[in-house]
């Protein structure tokens, strides 16, 4: 087993189009890492390349202290799932799960063995003489899963392996993956538009966008520290809300304006971004998870932090209810936050935040507790965690004072 | 009101019934003049050859008799016609189908200098009626001295425009994830069109196949200008010179029919044997 190394990687196509440019990545032996992004954000090409689909316009990849630039597929000693699963349809399952092991002419006797262990691994012993046309959709994925394990590689890759189930399916095909690749350890890299997925199977991921790596961390630190305001309005489901703000100074402490609510942040906010007092004056962006806003009387300890609107829409998810609220603020709607946004699927959401583009009102997402009482068309106080506010810079999108 | 309905229910249903069966009839006079003259071909070959030249549309011979088919096997070289068809085309076809596939993966999957140059050239080789090119083929039969041997007859059957296009267009519709899933796992490029790539083409193979055997084994204009001894002659040149009545007196309507008759059975056979495979295309590979 081996880790992979991406040295100043760049690849370039024939057109001209810079898919991946000097993409540096160190993933661990073992280690499950994702790569997410929306579409033409260069994850696929990534993954290409390490599977030698795709030639490396520059720089390297290492499996292991293998350089792989130049090797041949079959020679790097991977196994790829894909999305469409690529079966061979006129093959039995055996005979798809066997096929790496009869090139790499693999004793017949051990192939037997391997591709018994495999079929018990995922669950189709009773089906290896089936054809690929008699399965279902969870179980053609299982062999294009189980053609990968059969060949004990050093890496899995897989491409979007479970885009093409359903809901159900995908949720239960996900516990599934990562616990073959825990059981089995071998260092996977997995591509993905669905942050969800990414959230959920990553020991890290890195958030791709236009060919530019963005972020390579854990899940939970890309959630709660996003190095910018694509990662911010990437990760998370509703997505983070941002709004246009401003910072004044008051004697130690620093207020926020956010339309025409102020707050005054507290101070390890301040001393957790020690560089944002010299944003005083600027505009910036103001990022606020959903769940970071809640009813007033339950947030205890309070500072006080309110933002006052309308009710636009309530969507009650049984656990909990997501409540659009009309604020009077300005929200962003820069690059950045719309392409995060937009390949989430929410295209609601989009349009909602977008009926407004002159400005003045934006619409945020609050996530509150089922029992809440809140009706379409009231008005509603939400107060603020301020503890949990993120800042960016307006142009640049960055994160500001970390 | 309700009697008006029912009245104007039953109008239409006569009127469409009336459309119907007319469309049927006309549809059922096209079939019987399509199969007429073949009708007309195999009953003749067991007619006598006064009866035949008497009655030459009659459906019923009178009397009845094999006789043609005994002149035809014990005075003419039928047997020689058929071995030099069989080897012929059955050489043709499977060369042929091998080859085409190979040219159209060629085309469809390799990345090459060119590539669209030829593609186009071969698209070009279509638009050429064949008979222009009889006369150029014989003198480069002539020249590489292949002349009124089997390779002559053989070797510029090989590869057709058509068939290369046929392949070229249904790898083209095999999604390339399965092929660079068989690089990934190891095998070479010839393994993936043979192992991989072929098998998935059956339902074009198949199609090809039988395009080629009927073309080969109903060719006669390549042979004519490629051989000229007797022995050489297949099937289609046989019947012709039969039918253009060198072999002497009447018009000898029941030995060629009989003839065309046999001719016909292989393509027939081969047409029944494979129809319900032509339509079973594979599945499963990948999900779309």
């Amino acid at each position: 087993m081996a880790g992979i190394t991406f040295d100043d990687v760049t690849k370039v196509y024939g057109d001209g189009y810079r898919a991946v440019s000097d993409l540096n990545l160190d993933v661990h032996d073992g280690e499950f890492i994702v790569l997410v992004g929306p579409s033409g954000c260069g994850k696929t090409t990534a993954l290409r390349m390490i599977a030698g689909l795709e030639e490396i316009s520059e720089g390297e990849i290492r499996i292991g202290d293998r350089v792989v630039n130049n090797l041949p597929p079959g020679a790097r000693d991977i196994a790829m799932v894909f999305q469409n699963y690529a079966l061979y349809p006129h093959m039995t399952v055996a005979e798809n799960i066997g096929f790496a092991l009869r090139m790499h002419k693999v004793p017949k006797a051990e192939a037997r063995r391997r591709i018994q262990e495999t079929a018990r691994i995922i669950g189709l012993v009773d089906h290896l003489d089936r054809k690929p046309g008699q399965l279902s959709g969870g179980q053609r994925q299982r062999v294009a899963m189980g053609r990968a394990i059969v060949r004990e590689p050093q890496v899995f890759l897989m491409d979007e392996p479970l885009s093409n189930l359903d809901a159900k399916l995908r949720v239960q095909m996900r516990a599934e993956i990562s616990r073959i690749q825990r059981q089995l350890a071998v260092t996977t890299v997995y591509v993905t538009h669905d942050q969800v997925e990414a959230m959920t199977m990553g020991d890290r991921v890195a958030v791709m966008r236009k060919g530019l790596l963005q972020q390579f961390d854990a899940p939970q630190r890309l959630y709660d520290r996003p190095a910018n305001l694509f990662v911010a309005s990437f990760m998370g489901s509703p997505a983070m809300n941002v709004l246009e703000g401003s910072l004044e100074l008051a004697g130690d402490g620093l207020i926020c304006h956010v339309g025409t609510a102020s707050f005054a942040l507290p101070p390890e906010v301040l001393s957790a971004r020690p560089a944002l007092a010299s944003q005083v004056g600027r505009p910036i962006a103001v990022g606020i998870r959903p769940e970071a806003l809640d009813e007033p009387d339950r947030r205890d300890g309070g500072d006080g932090a309110r933002l006052q609107g309308r009710v636009q829409a309530v969507e009650a998810l049984g656990a909990e209810q997501l409540v659009h609220v009309g604020i009077d603020a300005k929200p962003v709607l820069v690059d950045h936050v719309l392409e995060g946004l937009a390949d989430l699927g929410e295209d609601d959401d989009l349009e909602e935040i977008g009926i407004d583009t002159d400005g003045s009102r934006a619409t945020v997402v609050a996530r509150l507790e089922a029992s809440a009482i809140v009706r379409p068309d009231e008005p509603i106080e939400l107060a603020v965690d301020l503890r949990h506010l993120h800042f960016f810079d307006l142009d640049s999108g960055e994160a500001l004072g970390e | 009101m309700s009697s008006t309905t029912a009245r104007n229910d039953t109008s239409a249903v006569r009127r469409a019934r009336a459309g119907r069966v007319l469309t049927y009839s006309f549809l059922l006079v096209l079939a019987v003049i399509y199969i007429f003259p073949f009708v007309i071909a195999v009953v003749t070959s067991f007619k006598t050859e006064p009866d035949a030249t008497a009655n030459p549309l009659a459906l019923v011979p009178h009397p009845p008799t094999t006789s043609a088919f005994h002149e035809l096997y014990h005075g003419q070289d039928f047997p020689t016609w058929v071995k030099n068809s069989v080897i012929v085309t059955l050489s043709v076809t499977f060369l042929r189908v091998f080859l085409d596939s190979l040219a159209g993966y060629a085309l469809a999957r390799l990345r090459f200098r060119g590539r669209a140059a030829a593609f186009a050239t071969i698209v070009a080789v279509m638009a050429v009626p064949g008979v222009v090119l009889l006369i150029p083929k014989f003198l480069i039969i002539r020249q590489l001295g292949i002349y009124d041997t089997y390779y002559g007859m053989i070797v510029p059957l090989l590869v057709d425009a058509a068939g290369v296009f046929i392949m070229k267009n249904f790898f083209e519709s095999i999604p390339i994830s399965v092929e660079e899933s068989a690089r990934i796992d190891g095998a070479s490029l010839f393994r993936i069109y043979w192992s991989i790539v072929l098998p998935m083409a059956r339902p074009a193979l198949i199609t090809l196949f039988i395009l080629s055997f009927q073309a080969s084994w109903n060719e006669l204009a390549h042979f004519v200008i490629s051989a000229q001894s007797a022995s050489l002659n297949t099937l289609t040149k046989g019947v012709a010179q039969l039918a253009s009545g060198q072999l002497g007196s009447g018009n000898r309507y029941p030995l060629k029919l009989a003839a065309s008759t046999l001719m016909t059975i292989p393509v027939a056979i081969l047409f029944f044997v494979f129809q319900r495979r032509i339509m079973n295309a594979s599945s499963g590979a990948v999900k779309e």
